[in-house]
């Protein structure tokens, strides 16, 4: 008696009822063994082996990967944060009143022999309003009349 | 493709993957290192894996390559006789499988697919073709030359 493959035996397995092999099956009592062989073995798989290696078949599909997408995705926070610090360093306002190395202010008084330097070397310091400290001088002096 | 999805691939076809793969190497471990690998490969065509009709024929064309290059490498390697190939002595095909398990080693994958799969397994030519995705011309010559290689490999041996 020809017994059937494994191949037949699993598709028989997998579903009975479109088996090639029902019948042969039916009255075989080899078969029927080796059947229940492969059902234990199936079920040894479900309740061993399945837990045990399901992350690692898993792993490749879940493990972050670089590609140049998701480096865009990336790269667009850094992008926007960039966008607002420049708006937000980006520089004085209309009214702002300066100069690169401070405010220098020289008086000078109209002797007879001509007009001379009275005062000078008075300077603010930049990172100081200058409002606050040499305003009246500022004010003196305008940017206009330089 | 979605880790449920995969999961839910494994569950159901991780059953014969692991008999194939258990039948072939005799060793619970090993079957079960195999038994991932093989679905790892047989994730690289999913669509096939969705189709219970080729599903199965291909499922077992990877597990059975699979296995016989874990069989040549470790014989290769030193770390273990080849095992019986189910092989009852009292089985009317016991010489001829006999031969097969001696000389299986000294041919390429896919004759010793070939082998395996007609003269260990008891299939069908048609169904040997159609798991590797062969002629069944092919599974013939293949055989027939797979004979007679072993018959004079067996004669010279004796001599």
């Amino acid at each position: 008696m020809n017994h059937p493959s494994e191949l037949k035996l699993e598709r028989h397995l997998l579903d009975p009822s479109r088996s090639s092999v029902q019948s042969h099956v039916e009255g075989c009592g080899d078969c029927q063994s080796r059947l229940a062989l492969m059902e234990k073995q199936g079920e040894d798989f479900r309740r061993f082996v399945y837990p045990a290696t399901l992350d690692k078949v898993l792993e490749p599909h879940t493990r972050f990967r670089f590609t140049p997408l998701k480096a865009l995705w990336l790269a667009a926070p850094a992008m926007g944060l960039a966008a607002v610090l420049v708006m937000v360093t980006r520089g004085p306002d209309k009214d702002y009143i300066g100069e690169k190395g401070g405010f220098e202010l020289t008086a000078y008084a109209a002797l007879p022999d001509g007009t001379r330097a009275w005062a000078t070397e008075t300077r603010c310091r930049p990172t100081l309003p200058c409002a606050s400290t040499c305003g009246r001088r500022r004010s003196a002096r305008s940017p206009s009349s330089r | 493709m979605g880790g449920d999805h995969i999961a839910e691939l494994y569950r159901q076809w991780g059953p014969a993957i692991y008999r194939r793969c258990l039948r072939l190497l005799h060793d619970q471990e090993g079957a079960r290192d195999a038994t991932q690998e093989v679905f790892r490969k047989a994730l690289s065509s999913p669509e096939k894996l969705s189709d219970p009709d080729l599903a199965l024929p291909f499922i077992y064309r990877i597990a059975t390559n699979h296995c016989l290059n874990e069989r040549r490498n470790s014989g290769r390697r030193g770390e273990t006789e080849l095992a019986d190939l189910d092989m009852p002595s009292d089985h009317p095909d016991f010489p001829t499988r006999r031969l097969v398990q001696r000389v299986l080693s000294r041919f390429d994958a896919k004759t010793q697919s070939i082998a395996v799969g007609v003269l260990v397994d008891g299939m069908e030519h048609e169904e040997v073709a159609d798991a590797l995705g062969i002629s069944r011309k092919t599974v013939s010559r293949k055989l027939q030359r797979f004979l007679e290689h072993a018959r004079k490999y067996l004669e010279r041996s004796a001599a």
